[in-house]
């Protein structure tokens, strides 16, 4: 399968071909973080990282096109991934602890709640909402993949889905807040 | 705030307008804090829906099965030392499970020829946009795919059955739905290694009397299913190669009820009931949860 053929995979949200990548350039992408000072669990996981980053730039991006090799673009990824992992771990050892960093609880109350109710979603509106907010996808096309009978469904049924959410996220919102 | 502010900020949050029409909006927003408030909930939502789906996917490239080598190439002693510990590793793998296992060598992954020729369909799944598309006209995969229950003779896994008491002090997670953990007076009644291979979670001994048996089971070879659950009362199916790596059932009795989670490759997931619908395994992320699911595991 060449790069072409993997991108256009991608860009039809086909997770087999996510599989394909990781097995196939595994091997290469740990071994440049383990050179560079990592462990094979922190490779491992900057490696799956990259891997999305790339994931979101194909499916979100309807001009991507590829005009390097995409193993290229994954070790570019995973290198400037390390990175930045490098530099916080750096900042967060010894002396250099960032001591002017403040802490927002309320949001992190807020992310918590966020969490709790997306996880209660029903699985339909579970779909919509991430196709919609995270694959990119126009109504036309999540009508196409549920099932809908067009755009304007699809349209319809991610509001109501939206709605419940907020909805239920303002209520335990509320509620934390009063009883704080 | 209505329709159209709500799609404003969508389509600011999602890139989606012009820069001039960006930079009216962040005018707006700095003139009128109730809009930066919603600006900001709106923001934590959309991104509470996308790390949730990227947990979806890490936790899939998580429990693929890698062909072992050697890519430590460049260093031969330390090559020799991971082929023995590799050798040895799948000799107890084998015989822990006592079942036959494919070990995988190929270096460069092979798409099967199935799956090539069904490009045209890729995105029309109803059921999940990036599943494969080959069984959806055919039989559910329960059907198509043999389970490995009953083929076992011996658990791969030591099996650890304990009752534990837990405090009621820890703090509670105060949302009604089901699906979310509730940890105030609970008492965690069994836990339980598997590892593909293990069919029966035992909920022995259980302090409460409402307190439930699991039956778990597992299917490996689903096409459609690669990393899915399926709970019902208290028959558990899972979808997807378990055999690697063990996987462990929590089980939580409270006031609520009892809830079950699974601990698999370094992730919690919740195993709610799907009333026989088959659901994508994702992976908790909020992360107090977790915290209080990793201690009761401890201190089981």
């Amino acid at each position: 399968m060449d790069d072409q053929e993997i991108l256009l995979r991608l860009k039809k949200r086909d997770e087999r071909a996510l599989d394909y990548l990781y097995k196939k350039h595994y091997k290469m992408m740990l071994n440049m973080v383990v050179k560079n000072s990592g462990t094979e669990d922190e490779a491992k996981d900057i490696f799956q990282d990259a891997l999305i980053v790339f994931w979101e730039k194909a499916t979100g991006d309807k001009d991507f096109v590829l005009s390097a090799k995409i193993s290229t673009y994954l070790y570019s990824i995973c290198q400037n991934l390390w990175r930045k992992e490098l530099d916080r771990k750096a900042r967060n050892s010894g002396d250099m602890v960032d001591k002017g960093e403040v802490v927002d609880y309320d949001r992190e109350e807020r992310v918590n709640i966020i969490n709790k109710c997306i996880a209660t979603l029903n699985e339909s509106c579970r779909q919509i909402l991430t196709l919609y907010y995270f694959e990119k996808m126009t109504m036309g096309e999540i009508a196409e993949i549920m099932g809908f009978a067009n755009a304007d469904t699809a349209k319809t049924k991610k509001y109501k889905c939206k709605q419940e959410l907020d909805k239920t996220v303002k209520q335990h919102y509320q509620a934390s807040d009063f009883l704080d | 705030m209505n329709l159209q502010t709500n799609e404003l900020i969508d389509d600011y949050l999602l890139g989606r307008l012009s820069p001039p029409d960006a930079e009216a909006f962040e005018q707006q927003v700095k003139a009128n804090p109730e809009l930066a408030n919603e600006l900001a909930i709106q923001n934590d939502i959309i991104n509470g829906i996308s790390n949730t789906r990227r947990a979806a996917l890490k936790a899939r490239l998580n429990n693929l099965e890698i062909p072992k080598g050697n890519w430590f190439t460049n260093n031969a002693t330390w090559v020799g030392t991971s082929a023995g510990v590799i050798v040895l590793a799948i000799l107890a793998f084998l015989y822990q499970n006592n079942t036959s296992t494919t070990v995988q060598t190929a270096e460069t992954p092979q798409i099967p020829q199935k799956e090539q020729n069904q490009t045209a369909k890729e995105g029309a799944s109803k059921t999940n946009p990036s599943l494969p598309q080959e069984t959806l006209a055919s039989s559910s995969p329960a059907q198509e795919a043999p389970t490995k229950k009953g083929n076992v003779t011996k658990p791969a896994f030591k099996k650890e059955v304990r009752n534990k008491e837990v405090s009621s002090n820890e703090a509670n997670s105060d949302l009604s739905d089901p699906a979310v953990t509730k940890f105030e007076d609970e008492t965690v009644l069994a836990s339980k290694k598997g590892s593909g291979e293990e069919k029966e979670v035992e909920a022995t001994k259980p302090v409460a009397k409402t307190a439930q048996t699991l039956n778990a089971e597992t299917i490996t070879n689903s096409n459609q299913y690669t990393y899915h659950y399926k709970r019902n009362e208290t028959r558990l199916t899972l979808y997807g190669n378990f055999s690697e790596k063990a996987y462990e059932v929590l089980e939580i009795s409270g006031k609520s009820g009892t809830n079950y989670f699974m601990f698999h490759n370094g992730n919690y997931f919740s195993l709610a009931s799907t009333d026989g619908e088959i659901r994508s395994l994702t992976p908790l992320t909020d992360e107090a949860t977790i915290k209080k699911l990793a201690n009761l595991r401890k201190r089981k």
